[in-house]
């Protein structure tokens, strides 16, 4: 247990390390810093000038320790647009997508975990075909449709909640309904899966020779032992979520989150930003891998003994 | 003359399990398999009644739909009556039924590795039971659950109460499977071929232990096997099965030195015999056993068959009293098959003696 | 010797696979939803192929008269605009046409580059094991743990959009998952008895990959490859919305949503039209693919 811990911690901060990293020669390499910052009428003569100033001459290897060193000392460098610290920049609007990623991943996993359920403990029934119709339409959608109609449906035509804006429960009800939509679609297919193979195992057969009701069965014995599958998927949900896809969302409903910001980030080419929120996405991986983690030994405890 | 009288007095008795003219299929895609045909048994009370077969003899499928523990689909129980205590448990409502199960008749299973939930402690596997069934608090539970693992011969009990099926070995794990299926006092314990899994010591073990709790407990016992090693060591009773269907019903006695069906005298030459337990050559019954996919005319056997005659390809024999006190389908002559028997024992001996 | 002669001709093969290929056919035509989400699948193919000869305008001509045209069926609209047109009249039925040119074509350009690539390293990979396997693996696992949304965005912002660009960082996003399928298969594969056997029997390895192999790992990999393709699908038109794929005035669905974005609601056709495209194509092949899973894997057989 205490070797597979520290097994994960290494690879955790591999994991970190390499994101940022690749983050930074993606910028660096593919993209001329200078040419971004400076007007293109510029001479070239001052742009020459500009770039010895910044140090963007040297060796790009040598700009990369220099950017490490500074790094694991969570000082990624000021973003070139506003003069402040790019991780504080990176980590502001964080809370809001939060707020969006918990509502939605609750939702979509409560709702799917139960609907999966009733959907594969009777296979080819009428409830199932309804659950697994309403699963692939959830994983066909396109968000950048969705979210258009939602609004328009419910903002514009129905005037029911509010176009856009951040601050009160109603202006959560659309971003976490479109975010939620495709989780919830995932979640329900994997979990319908995952407890159609559980039940077919011989320990269920022993659970119906013990005289115990199927639902007993199904939440006592076999959700738990489908959950590893159903927790991975959830976390990689969470984690798409919270790294950069609510952009959509969060543009369309003017929700001032981590998407948003980055979006904005890539458009102005404000590279220490970028790579401070590459590695606020990299931590918030991290986290859920923890999260998933922990509930793989909750769902089998002889992890534990192993 | 005893065997005679022993089952006079059974039959006068009626039965605490009498299965009726039982079948079963499966689908699968646009085949069916015809699992079970006809099957009819009765288990009386206090004995041990072995059911014997091959694998898709029908054996095991049949025992499941006692309590009805069949997939559904693709299985479907189509015709007849399982009888307990006057009431048929086919006809009972799943919630009438899941109060028998595990509590009036329980079962043990195959494979101990994979029978046990692999993420519950076994104690709570057995305490889910009697709190279950016999409304017990979680604390009288638990108490009553270490003195079955201590009856069932697990050492340290209190400690392996909170222990998961991982941190036993097979042998182990078989007896904390009985210890569940004892739990609630049940009267008919079917044991689905629980020893096929185990090392031959073990199996000894398992066989003692049930062997021993069915006299202190005062249960009948079904036990499913191929292995008539096994049957010689416990049951009373035998139930040949072929092709989803009995072909004899013995004393145990009466089968192993006075077969009446050429497929029991094929099964008994293709074992080490109890007689000559140094054995070194086994005659193997010629021949496939049968696709149950086909239904077939005349009986099953009859392709393998030594002793068959035109009959037999068309008609399906049905179980017959035997002079011996068996009852046996088949159209031979009782004289026929015990000089296939004799036959066979010859043969054995010869290829010891070779 | 007589062994090797019957393993490597084997006289029944190619008859069992016409009816294993038959027998899927007739399943497949049974149910009625995946063979309609097939027959809509394929029109889309079709038309986006032909898509000079089906589409009734020029997608790309302008027509300032007829701005913002309502489709046929709401007041104002006319037959020659079917789905009428956009801010700068341009006919929307015509350009979602040619939209469905582009969506497709870059996703079935990224399941041919990312889909081939990953597929051969994960069969090498499963096929040789050892080191080569085991560091393919852990890149692999690192790669699937990056934020793939932040890294294509970066990627594109960095190198630009454009058309071609999109299909790079496309198909460096979906190798990784073609390789470990395909190299999960070929792990189990090579446990089964029928490669030991013909192995045993002396059958040539090229020969055992080819004629054995081959065929078993084919129906899941088709599976994998049409969830992928609705995957780009969408994740193309997410990155065309957001300025960071196909560039204007070349018609592409993402593309179409996004310029309509702002005149939502005055004009909800403009969105609402090529929107219906995206959403019909990815529901047609996780249609297909949500049944073919069921058809071609025997234990699901008789479930439904």
């Amino acid at each position: 247990m205490y070797k597979l811990a520290m097994h994960r911690l290494g690879h955790s901060a591999l994991l970190i390390f390499g994101v940022v990293t690749v983050i930074f020669f993606t910028n660096f390499l593919l993209g001329d810093p200078v040419r971004v910052m400076l007007p293109a009428s510029t001479p070239p003569e001052a742009v020459e000038e500009f770039r010895r100033q910044m140090g963007f001459d040297r060796p790009i290897l040598v700009q990369y320790w220099d950017f490490i060193s500074h790094a694991v000392f969570l000082d990624f460098g000021d973003s070139w647009w506003q003069k402040s610290p790019s991780l504080e920049i990176a980590l502001r609007p964080f809370p809001a997508t939060l707020q969006l990623g918990i509502v939605a991943v609750a939702l979509a996993s409560i709702l799917g975990i139960g609907i999966g359920l009733f959907a594969g403990a009777r296979p080819g029934s009428l409830w199932d075909k309804l659950a697994t119709s309403l699963s692939i339409l959830g994983v066909s959608l396109p968000l950048i449709w969705f979210t258009l109609m939602m609004a328009l449906i419910f903002s514009v035509w129905l005037g029911i909640l509010p176009t856009a804006g951040y601050g009160t429960a109603a202006h959560m009800v659309l971003p976490v309904v479109t975010l939620a939509a495709l989780p919830l679609g995932r979640t329900v297919q994997i979990t319908r899966a995952s407890i159609i193979d559980e039940l077919a195992k011989p320990y269920i057969t022993t659970a119906h020779s013990k005289g115990l009701s199927e639902r007993t069965i199904i939440l006592r014995h076999a959700l738990r032992n489908a959950l590893p599958p159903i927790a991975t998927e959830i976390g990689w949900e969470s984690a798409l979520l919270l790294t950069g896809y609510s952009i959509i969302v969060e543009s369309v409903y003017g929700w001032p989150g981590f998407g948003f910001a980055l979006y904005h980030a890539i458009l102005t080419r404000d590279m220490p930003v970028i790579i401070a929120m590459a590695f606020v996405a990299a931590m918030v991986v991290v986290f859920i891998n923890v999260i998933v983690d922990i509930i793989y030994v909750i769902a089998d405890p002889t992890i534990r003994k192993k | 003359m005893s065997n005679q009288s022993r089952t006079r007095s059974r039959e006068a008795k009626t039965p605490i399990l009498s299965v009726r003219d039982l079948n079963v299929e499966f689908s699968v895609g646009n085949s069916t398999v015809h699992a079970v045909n006809g099957l009819s048994l009765d288990l009386h009370k206090g004995e041990t009644l072995a059911v014997v077969g091959e694998s898709g003899s029908g054996k095991s499928v049949s025992m499941l739909s006692v309590l009805g523990l069949i997939p559904q689909p693709p299985g479907k129980i189509t015709k007849g009556q399982v009888l307990y205590d006057g009431r048929d448990l086919r006809s009972l409502p799943a919630g009438e039924l899941r109060k028998i199960r595990g509590k009036e008749i329980s079962m043990i299973f195959q494979d101990p590795m994979t029978s046990l939930n692999p993420t519950m402690t076994i104690g709570r596997q057995i305490t889910e039971m009697l709190e279950l069934h016999l409304k017990m608090t979680s604390a009288q539970a638990k108490n009553r659950a270490i003195e079955l693992l201590d009856l069932v011969g697990i050492p340290d009990p209190a400690n392996r109460f909170g222990q998961y099926p991982i941190e036993f070995s097979g042998g182990m794990r078989q007896r904390v499977m009985i210890a569940i299926a004892l739990s609630c006092n049940p009267k008919i314990l079917i044991a689905d071929e629980p020893t096929t899994a185990l090392d031959v010591t073990i199996q000894m073990q398992i066989l003692q232990v049930v062997n021993e709790l069915r006299s202190k407990m005062d249960m009948s016992v079904i036990w499913i096997t191929h292995d008539l090693g096994v049957v010689a060591g416990i049951a009373d009773r035998v139930i040949v099965m072929y092709g989803g269907r009995a072909v004899e019903v013995a004393e145990a006695e009466d089968l192993f030195y006075k077969p009446q069906h050429p497929y029991s005298v094929g099964l008994l030459n293709s074992v080490p015999s109890i007689a000559d337990p140094v054995v070194d050559r086994l005659v193997a019954i010629d021949g496939l056993p049968p696709d149950m996919s086909q239904n077939r005319e005349g009986c099953a056997f009859h392709p393998r068959c030594p002793l068959a005659r035109e009959i037999c390809t068309t008609k399906t024999p049905e179980l017959e009293n035997r002079a011996t006190g068996s009852h046996a389908a088949c159209f031979a002559s009782p004289d026929d098959v015990a000089s296939l028997a004799r036959l066979g024992a010859d043969q054995r001996s010869k290829a010891q003696a070779g | 010797m007589n062994m090797s002669k019957t393993a490597s001709t084997t006289p029944g093969r190619p008859i069992r696979s016409v009816g294993r290929i038959l027998r899927f056919l007739s399943d497949f035509s049974r149910d009625k939803y995946a063979t309609v989400a097939l027959v809509v699948f394929v029109v889309l193919v079709l038309s986006s192929i032909f898509a000079n000869l089906v589409a009734p305008h020029d997608p790309l001509k302008l027509d300032l008269l007829n701005r913002l045209a309502p489709p046929v069926w709401v007041e104002g609209g006319s037959w020659k605009y079917i789905f009428g047109t956009d801010l700068l009249g341009r006919d929307i039925l015509s350009r979602c046409i040619y939209g469905g040119r582009m969506s497709l074509g870059i996703g079935f350009a990224v399941i041919l580059i990312g889909g081939t690539f990953g597929s051969l390293m994960g069969l090498l990979a499963g096929y040789l094991g050892g080191r080569f396997d085991a560091v393919l693996m852990r890149y692999i696992d690192f790669q699937i743990s990056i934020p793939y949304f932040l890294l294509a965005l970066t990627i594109m912002a960095a190198i630009g959009p454009g058309t071609k660009n999109l299909i790079i960082v496309l198909s460096i996003g979906s190798w990784p998952l073609f390789a470990r399928y395909a190299r999960s298969i070929m792990m189990s594969l090579r446990q089964q008895v029928f490669i030991e056997a013909a192995r045993v029997a002396g059958g040539k390895e090229i020969v055992i990959m080819t004629r054995h192999v081959l065929p078993n790992i084919l129906s899941p990999l088709v599976t994998l490859t049409s969830l992928e393709l609705s995957r780009i699908v969408l994740t193309e038109a997410t990155m065309s919305y957001l300025g960071m794929g196909v560039r204007a005035p070349t018609p592409a669905w993402g593309l179409m949503v996004q310029e309509a974005h702002d005149y939502l609601m005055i004009a909800n056709w403009a969105v609402t039209t090529p929107g219906v495209f995206i959403m019909i194509t990815t529901l047609s092949i996780n249609i297909f693919a949500t049944r073919l899973r069921i058809s071609t894997d025997p234990l699901q057989r008789g479930k439904h």
